[in-house]
């Protein structure tokens, strides 16, 4: 599975792919929405990590303009709200995305990282 | 229609609510770098229980990352301290320069989401005697409005007068190629800001010419 991570955080989302990396998952790591749109245009990639809130494109538009070009393209969310509870409050068009608050367990990611390879190979 | 205005209080608790919201999603992010680059360093240390080379200058980087969130984390908190701190007294002897930089922290996060920079010319003490808090609502509030008017790559300088009565303020919005948005009309205050702006006994005044607000105290002696 390739994923695309998108944080303009350098410091978080660097770290974040490398340990990725050492688990098997093939990374790249961008800390703009634009430079998300750049890569896309070079690599696919069957998996987006996205930002909920960053400079310039935030993470939910950011997604629809992925989808345009990689329709079949999973999502999993990042959010530095205070719980999920209070984030479900103002994400309403999440479908069938996963998001996570921040600080990650780097387990809960993998394990949905796999949750979505397995759909897809499903 | 206009919605009705809300009252002070409630605009008050709003801004005070915003901030706050936005101070605690940075140390999410600080304490998720923090977390990461932890994470990374034991995953490290377990790969080279197995064997594989630990290079001690990769060591040395994950720990000066580290220890610059920390920091970063040190450094808002004293920030949100003081921000807590302004609501203390209904009025205090308020440095006006502070006040600006107290501002440009708060409205930070905002105008990052929007790429636009924030500056605060600093000059001589100015003292002035003023409800802190307020002041910082009304700043937040000017500065919100002109946020769209300085677009992606400008910025929104605000400065003070020299000093000489009537002590005034400006908050005024640069393009990115460093002129006054052109072709836009004046920004309607809302009724909380006017609302706001009287009780602290400050004019508010769109100034066409500097291309942003400017903040007048009535009737003040420094």
């Amino acid at each position: 599975m390739r994923v695309l991570l998108v944080d303009d955080e350098r410091e978080l989302i660097s770290a974040l792919a490398e340990r990725l990396e050492m688990r098997g998952i093939q990374t790249r790591w961008v800390t703009s929405g634009r430079q998300a749109i750049e890569a896309m245009a070079q690599d696919c990639f069957d998996l987006a990590v996205l930002d909920v809130r960053m400079p310039g494109m935030g993470g939910l538009e950011l997604k629809h303009r992925l989808a345009q070009s990689c329709p079949r393209m999973k999502f999993i969310f990042l959010t530095a709200y205070g719980s999920e509870q209070a984030f479900d409050s103002v994400a309403t068009d999440m479908g069938d995305d996963f998001y996570l608050v921040k600080p990650v367990d780097i387990q809960e990611l993998m394990a949905k990282i796999n949750l979505l390879a397995g759909k897809e190979d499903a | 229609m206009n919605p009705a205005p809300r009252s002070l209080t409630m605009d008050a608790l709003q801004f005070s609510g915003t901030v706050t919201a936005a101070f605690s999603h940075d140390f999410k992010n600080t304490l998720a770098i923090i977390k990461e680059n932890t994470g990374l360093l034991v995953d490290l240390l377990a790969m080279a229980e197995k064997g594989r080379p630990l290079d001690p200058q990769r060591l040395a980087t994950l720990a000066e990352r580290i220890g610059r969130q920390v920091q970063r984390a040190d450094r808002m908190t004293a920030e949100l301290n003081r921000f807590a701190h302004s609501a203390d007294l209904p009025e205090a002897q308020t440095d006006l320069g502070a006040m600006l930089e107290m501002a440009v922290v708060l409205s930070a996060r905002p105008a990052n989401l929007k790429r636009v920079g924030l500056e605060a010319v600093t000059a001589p003490p100015l003292w002035i005697a003023t409800f802190p808090f307020g002041l910082q609502q009304l700043l937040y509030r000017c500065i919100a409005l002109l946020l769209d008017r300085a677009g992606s790559g400008g910025r929104i300088v605000l400065e003070a007068d020299d000093g000489r009565p009537p002590v005034a303020l400006r908050v005024i919005a640069r393009t990115a190629e460093d002129r006054i948005p052109a072709g836009e009309t004046a920004p309607t205050p809302t009724p909380e800001m006017t609302g706001l702006a009287h009780a602290l006994q400050i004019r508010l005044d769109w100034d066409a010419a500097a291309g942003g607000w400017r903040l007048t105290w009535r009737d003040v002696e420094t």
